[in-house]
């Protein structure tokens, strides 16, 4: 501590406040960040590159009145599976399959039964019967898998179970919201829930009905076997239904719900038609392919709580066509209304349902010559437009006076669509068809063994006539179209670290 | 009054004279001062060199009163022992006057005496009249004094214990008040002064030479006690003894430690030779574990010389032969039990209450003595040097209670304390021992235990997940010791995350712990209490410290606590008189530091080679402590920093994401910003005092210079580091491409550390120098910053407290179901599959029993997909195969999953995907988290880290694990005959990068990797045996150079054993 240094005391403190000033000025004003940061490779971009499926699989019901729980023997049932995979010509331009083989194979759900060998041509229809108390599994891999359909169908003129059923087979799904049946005397709905996986899948089934949402015990916690199939009758929960809207939900895995809709009235046979899910809730319903000819409802229910304020219109060749009541009615939350469409003119129509909440909704057609005979009915239900492809395999031909016809219904803007049709000897033929602006158009398919249509431009949606004219009168059954996923987008997968959910939080 | 001893007892005086010329005159005044004198005398010369041979013919007085005084020679290295032999021999038998009269007292006595020693004029008649009382006594010694100074004890008998050790003895310079006269019979006497009836000294066959110079004594007594002869001493005969031969004077070759040694070992011998022969053994290894034990625990206790002196008593087992010949030479002497001498042996309990009397001495509490006489130092342990402490501790202790409660220090801790009471008011319930802890901020969610983090730092492949072979980091084992002292409190009970819950105690005692190491390095600013005491609140409440509790910066809160003993550590070092110990602690403390906050060790490095640079002679010394110490304690880590130096800038819990910029004045007065933060200008108030106090011109000069350059750089660090951009926010995590800055606390810290000890430094002793001045503004303006300045903090604190700890801390719930959590820590080791869906990505991650980072810091760019992995998820997630069922089980179950978990709606279609996978049931759904087991194999009990399989893959068995990444010592039966025909193998659930890491030894014998394998794979034999799975250190060499490092470095960082360095600061 010597003389000198001393008096270094008040310049050091001096310097250190110049410091201070110096830090303080500089922090204030410095413009932009230092950036020592090593440079990143840039991220790997994480690409929602699509693959064409390898593996698609559908669940045809199989015969629905067999097997039902608790109802020990059951009359003899067969029905007839056939399924084919989209021949080359229709699909979309630029979509290539997979390399290498493909198969499309029928099995049964649970497992047994003697089925077709597997077929490895596109076009080509593969078809088997089942009539044993199990669902057919119709299995696409490799290049045969984009674009498989299948179709279950049966055709009985005589007796009382005469009547003409299809249905798409289906991929199973976590929720299925079915529309089918009534409360009429001898009227029969049973729900035919598949388990295509490994594991048991618990199910509960909740039915709206026009007074509102039915609780019972007896459609919660419905157990299916991996693998397994289970039938019930939807009167054991909810008997009396009038206008029943079915949901079906699953835990646990993925179940294919159908349920199937029969009517014996007394010893007359009123027919019978299978519904498959249909389109989930939305605001917008449309429902593609329906032929008045007589007795039609339009059945619209309401999932949530609140009330909605539902307006329908129909789609007619040369347009939309005005309803003479407005065609606006409200249904309470979480029921279901009827709506009488029998007094529009015979012809082929759509029917467009709008809600101010989300609404389901299906229509079901009726043809029958007199009081007192045989009849029939065909449900038909809302679906999705079709954005990439759609098909069916027909029902095969052999049948007398079988005639099917694709109905095809275009919204807000004009569309066209290209139709593919097979025929027995596999000749491919393709049309390319337009449709007007909210309006719809019909394409004869006698003797094709399957359809496509591939949407060109605008919102479509599709769906297949089937039927029957015979002394008695017609049987007709009404499938709709639903979109085919051609390709899988896997969703990118991401190795967290360690600590990646713990994104720091700031003051 | 002694009486004349009467006549008939013939007394030969037997004087032993080597080179003893310095005492040999005062000796032969003595013997010729007896009021007894002896009836004949024989001087033995053993080759003198010096003038004592003259002195002796010379003597006219003892030729007077001794009548018969004989000269005998013997060769230059006779020990005593064998020129008392020779003199003996040549010795005629008594003269004729006693002839007579010797009945109840034998022939006659020898009187052995040193040419050192000063007999008391009455010694011999004292020591003939203890010899008078019982005709069975056959040796009586006298009462040994020191030479310089009569009043102080050397020797009164020997006390030893069975094993022999000498205990009990007078200590070392003990004054004589009478309090060893009552002491009669005892093992065994000194030769100098020893009056030992000559028939007993020729049946007992004399001295035995196998003890040499030392000990013989004890020897022959013991003998003589054996053969059934007394051995009393007589304490009112006094002899003085400079014992020339012990202490060096006589012989200068021989160093008084050696003195010391020989005769420690050579009283084990004696014990071992004397001992019942089947005792001998175990007394063998007992003198081993004994001398060993007491070895080690002198060491610890830093007595060096004491531990070097236990250790002697080993070496009296390295020469067998001398007790084994010994106790044959004496063979069929032995007349009376050894159980009969019980009485005279010290307790064993005796031996061990010295050993801890000298650690206790060591340790600073032991009562002081100055070292006097070499002899009686040889006949004890070494003895500490007195001490001020030492002394202060003898005073009464009244009112001590009072003073400690009073105690600055302590107030200063204490309050605190309260601070960081009230400051975790809201998470009192993290802190439960058997709770996980405290998460948030960036302390990331940890459940594990001390082992398993010891783990993530030893072996080569660790880490969560599959785990990887990075360089861990170094405060991991710091955590983990943390963690096991949690662990192994007592009434605490085992902890759950014994990690988590040790990190919340940190955090919550960080306040506390700031104040007592402040208070402790502010001694080497000032020794003035209470100044001391506001350092340590100064300290202690500072924003950087609340702010980094509540953001759960682990880095600077450790850096925190420890940064006063650093710089406390640099001060004494560059002061010339600083003691090693805390150079040392000083280097623990800043490889602490570094290891925790990487900035801070590096200026620590780098200021102790500026002071290698500037410093001098022990200074030098001492700064290349503080240099290489922490570099070797940090060991290969430091390679990390040197390949990628902006780890420097970083450190667990030390940066800041996107963060929100404070604003440049809070930062100048010394407030990061945050969680935690209180009012900026209460610390204005320290600025202002420490800035002022640099000022001053009455304080040392250099100090408050190094200490105006710490400030001005650690602002600088401090205020800059919002501005530099030491990363990007990696693309795969949330805030993509954000900036991550270092946190701007380490450099205010260091910063607030220069202003609080200029402060300190400034104003200490100011009232003192201001009494001193005339009056004039300094009286006005020192007391008013003073006064600021303990205002400020008093606010601070008060601010701190009822700012808490904001929302960024929570508490720490585990984050895995407990279930899988108790499955991962069993047997099995199995792991867990998170899934999480968002922004368009499916998100997973693997959770096993290993820990993974505690503290968020510095991210890798972009994690590393694990090829194994991705494609067990994508298997998982695409939905059940008929063709092959049990693809995504096997795949799982190949990676030691047992659980799969997605965190989010059960509605999400990618639940029910999950749930339509084959091989996995859901378990539960809880709280957003849905849950399902893998099924287990055929043959296995769940997916399991270890199994054996067969030649196809078939699972044959699972192999239970026993530690992290497969690590297991497990019995394996041998193969049923039939199965597994063509050889059973090892599949271990880990990648294969982990075979590199691992030791698989099967019943003895390495197993190596089967080449090309999936996974790691080893064939084992078919047979039993045991099978040891261990993963090996990436650098074991370097780790038992740290292990050594540290312990070396902790030992002599103890500020145990000297009392200089009980005097450091």
């Amino acid at each position: 501590m010597s003389g000198p240094l001393r008096s270094l005391a008040p310049v050091r403190a001096l310097a250190l406040v110049a410091v201070y000033a110096g830090l303080l000025f500089g922090a204030t004003h410095l413009p932009t960040p230092i950036n020592v940061a090593q440079p990143t490779s840039p991220a790997a971009r994480i690409t929602n590159h699509a693959d064409p499926l390898t593996r698609t699989r559908s669940i045809c019901p199989g015969p629905e009145a067999l097997g039902v729980e608790g109802l020990p023997g059951s009359p003899a049932q067969t029905v007839s599976v056939a399924a084919a995979s989209a021949p080359v010509a229709s699909l979309p331009s630029g979509f290539v399959t997979g390399a290498g083989d493909g198969s499309l194979t029928l099995s049964g759900l649970p497992s047994g039964g003697t089925w077709p060998a597997p077929v490895t041509v596109r076009g080509q229809v593969v078809s088997g019967q089942v009539s044993t108390p199990r669902s057919a599994l119709v299995a696409g891999a490799g290049a045969m898998a984009p674009g498989t359909v299948a179709t279950q169908w049966s055709l009985t003129t005589k007796g009382t179970s005469r009547g003409l059923v299809t249905s798409a087979c289906i991929p199973g799904a976590g929720s299925s919201w079915l529309i089918a049946g009534g409360a009429a005397p001898g009227r029969l709905e049973h729900l035919v829930l598949a388990n295509p996986g490994p594991n048991p899948v618990t199910v509960d089934v909740s039915v709206f009905g026009a007074k509102g949402r039915i609780e019972s015990p007896n459609g919660q916690g419905l157990v299916v076997a991996g693998y397994g199939r289970t039938v019930i009758l939807l009167d054991a929960i909810a008997e009396s239904e009038p206008s029943p809207v079915v949901h079906v939900t699953a835990r646990g895995g993925k179940v294919a719900a159908v349920l199937s809709d029969t009517w014996l009235d007394g010893l007359v046979s009123r027919g019978g038609d299978d519904v498959v899910p249909q389109a989930p809730p939305a605001r917008e319903q449309v429902i593609a392919g329906v032929p008045i000819d007589g007795r039609a409802i339009l059945r619209v229910g309401v999932p949530g709580d609140s009330e909605a304020v539902i307006q329908w219109s129909v789609l007619t060749a040369s347009g939309p066509k005005p309803l003479p009541a407005g065609g606006v009615t409200r249904v309470a939350g979480g029921s279901t209304k009827d709506i009488d469409l029998s007094s529009l003119p015979t012809g082929a129509y759509a029917v467009q349902v709008r809600g101010d909440v989300p609404v389901v909704a299906a229509v079901m057609v009726e043809r029958r010559r007199a009081a007192g005979a045989a009849s029939d009915l065909a449900w038909s239900t809302a679906s999705l437009p079709v954005r990439t492809l759609a098909g069916m395999a027909l029902p095969a031909s052999g049948a007398e006076g079988l005639t099917q016809r694709l109905d095809l219904a275009a919204t807000k803007d004009p569309a066209s669509v290209r139709v593919t049709t097979v025929r027995p000897g596999g000749q491919v033929s393709t049309e390319n068809v337009a449709i007007g602006a909210d309006s719809v158009s019909t394409v004869p398919l006698d003797g094709a063994t399957s359809v496509w249509v591939t949407p060109l431009s605008g919102i479509v949606r599709a769906a297949v006539l089937t039927s029957v004219t015979d002394a008695e009168g017609v049987l007709l059954s009404l499938t709709p179209l639903v979109d085919l996923s051609l390709t899988a987008t896997p969703l990118p997968l991401r190795q967290l670290r360690d600590w990646s959910d713990q994104a720091p939080a700031q003051p | 009054m002694v009486r004349a001893a009467p006549r008939p007892v013939f007394v030969t005086g037997v004087l032993v004279v080597h080179d003893g010329g310095a005492w040999l005159r005062e000796c032969l005044d003595a013997l010729s001062l007896q009021t007894r004198p002896l009836d004949r005398l024989v001087i033995v010369d053993t080759g003198s060199t010096d003038d004592s041979l003259l002195i002796a013919e010379r003597h006219a007085r003892i030729r007077q009163v001794v009548g018969d005084v004989a000269a005998i020679s013997a060769p230059h290295e006779s020990t005593f022992g064998e020129a008392v032999g020779r003199a003996v021999e040549q010795m005629s038998p008594e003269s004729a006057p006693s002839q007579a009269a010797t009945a109840d007292m034998g022939a006659g006595w020898l009187w052995l005496l040193h040419d050192d020693s000063s007999a008391a004029p009455q010694a011999l008649a004292h020591l003939l009249d203890a010899a008078r009382q019982s005709s069975s006594v056959g040796v009586v010694g006298p009462k040994l004094v020191s030479w310089q100074d009569p009043s102080r004890l050397l020797e009164v008998g020997s006390v030893i214990t069975r094993s022999g050790r000498r205990v009990g003895g007078p200590a070392s310079g003990e004054p004589d008040q009478g309090q060893h006269d009552h002491r009669s019979d005892v093992l065994g006497v000194n030769t100098s002064g020893m009056l030992i009836r000559r028939d007993v000294f020729e049946t007992l066959g004399g001295f035995d030479s196998a003890f040499g110079q030392s000990c013989d004594d004890l020897d022959l007594c013991w003998r003589a006690q054996l053969a059934g002869h007394r051995v009393i001493v007589a304490p009112k005969a006094r002899m003085r003894e400079a014992a020339a031969s012990i202490n060096g004077q006589r012989f200068p070759d021989l160093s008084v430690d050696a003195a010391r040694c020989r005769d420690r070992r050579h009283v084990r011998q004696v014990a071992l030779a004397r001992c019942s022969p089947y005792a001998a053994p175990f007394l063998a290894i007992w003198i081993a574990m004994a001398s060993i034990g007491s070895a080690a625990a002198l060491l610890v206790a830093k007595r060096p010389r004491g531990a070097r002196a236990a250790l002697c008593d080993f070496g009296s087992l390295m020469t067998p032969w001398r007790p084994i010949s010994a106790r044959w030479r004496s063979r069929g002497l032995r007349r009376v039990r050894r159980r009969d001498l019980r009485g005279l042996f010290a307790s064993p309990r005796a031996g061990f209450a010295h050993t801890l009397d000298t650690i206790h001495e060591g340790i600073g509490g032991g009562p002081a003595r100055p070292v006097d006489d070499a002899l009686s130092s040889a006949r004890s342990l070494e003895s500490g040097p007195a001490s001020e402490d030492a002394e202060s501790l003898e005073q009464p202790a009244r009112g001590a209670d009072r003073r400690i409660l009073r105690h600055p220090g302590l107030l200063a801790v204490m309050a605190a304390a309260l601070v960081a009471a009230v400051t975790w008011r809201s998470l009192f319930r993290a802190l439960v021992p058997s709770g996980f802890g405290v998460a948030g901020g960036e302390l990331l969610p940890a459940s594990s235990n001390a082992s398993e983090l010891w783990h993530a730092w030893l072996d080569g492949w660790h880490g969560a997940g599959l785990g990887n072979a990075q360089e861990p980091a170094p405060y991991l084992p710091v955590l983990s010791a943390g963690a096991w002292v949690v662990e192994h409190l007592p009434l605490i009970g085992a902890a759950t995350s014994s990690v988590g819950v040790s990190i919340a105690w940190l955090l919550c005692a960080a306040i506390p712990l700031s104040a007592w190491t402040a208070y402790l390095g502010a001694r080497v600013l000032t020794r003035a209490p209470w100044p001391r005491a506001w350092a340590a609140l100064a300290w202690a409440s500072l924003a950087t410290l609340t702010t980094a509790v509540a953001g759960g910066r682990l880095g600077a809160v450790v850096a925190h606590i420890l940064l006063p003993l650093v710089a406390a550590g640099f001060v004494c070092a560059a002061r010339r008189s600083a003691p090693s110990s805390a150079t040392f602690g000083a280097a623990v403390a800043l490889a602490v530091t570094g290891a925790f906050n990487p900035a801070l060790g590096a200026l620590g490095v780098l200021s102790a080679v500026v002071l290698l640079l500037l410093g001098h002679g022990r200074t030098r010394l001492h700064a290349a402590l503080l240099l290489l110490v922490p570099i070797g304690l940090l060991g290969p880590w430091i390679l990390q920093l040197v390949h990628d130096p902006l780890l420097l800038a970083t450190g667990p819990g030390l940066t800041v994401w996107r963060g929100a910029t404070t604003a440049p004045w809070q930062l100048a007065l010394l407030h990061p910003g945050g969680p935690g933060s209180y009012p900026a200008l209460m610390s204005a108030p320290i600025v202002l005092a420490g800035v002022i106090a640099m000022s001053r011109r009455e304080v040392e000069s250099r100090l408050m210079t190094v200490l105006a350059v710490l400030t001005a750089g650690g602002l600088a660090i401090g205020m800059a580091s919002p501005h530099v951009i030491i990363a990007l926010i990696p693309q795969d995590l949330a805030g993509a491409g954000g900036a991550i800055t270092g946190w701007a606390g380490t450099g205010l810290d260091l910063a607030a550390l220069g202003l609080i000890a200029a402060a300190l430094r400034g104003y200490a002793s100011a009232a003192g120098q201001l009494s001193l001045l005339p009056f004039g503004w300094r009286q006005i303006l020192v007391p008013g910053v003073v006064t600021g300045a303990v205002l400020g903090v008093l606010a601070s604190m008060a601010m701190a407290a009822s700012a808490g700890l904001g929302d960024m801390l929570t508490r720490q719930v585990p984050n895995t179901p407990a279930v899988a959590a108790d499955q991962a820590h069993g047997p099995l080791g199995n792991r867990l599959l998170e899934i999480t869906r968002d922004r368009g990505t499916i998100g997973y991650r693997l959770v096993g029993a290993e820990p993974g980072p505690l503290v968020r810091d510095l991210p890798s760019e972009v994690v590393e997909q694990e090829p194994v992995l991705a494609a067990a998820v994508k298997s998982t997630l695409a939905a059940g195969d008929l063709t092959s069922a049990n693809a995504a089980r096997d795949a799982l179950a190949d990676l030691g999953v047992g659980f799969v978990a997605f965190q989010g709606a059960s509605t999400e279609p990618l639940a029910n995907q999950l749930d339509a996978t084959a091989g996995m049931t859901r378990l539960s759904n809880n709280q957003g988290l849905i849950l399902w087991r893998v099924l287990p194999r055929e043959n296995a009990a769940g997916s399991s880290r270890l199994r054996l399989v067969d030649a196809k893959g078939a699972t044959w068995e699972s192999i239970a694990v026993t530690g992290d990444h497969g690590r297991t010592n497990v019995h394996v039966g041998p193969v049923t005959p039939g199965a597994l025909a063509e050889g059973r193998r090892l599949v271990v659930a880990e990648p294969n990068g982990w075979a590199e890491h691992a030791r698989v030894t099967f019943a003895g014998r390495r197993l190596a990797a089967i080449a090309g394998a999936e996974q790691p794979t080893y064939l084992v034999p078919p047979d039993a045996g045991q099978l040891i799975i261990t993963v090996l250190p990436t650098h074991p060499r370097w780790d038992w150079g740290q292990l050594a490092l540290l312990l070396a470095v902790l030992f002599l960082a103890a500020p145990l054993g000297s009392a200089r360095s009980r005097r450091a600061p």
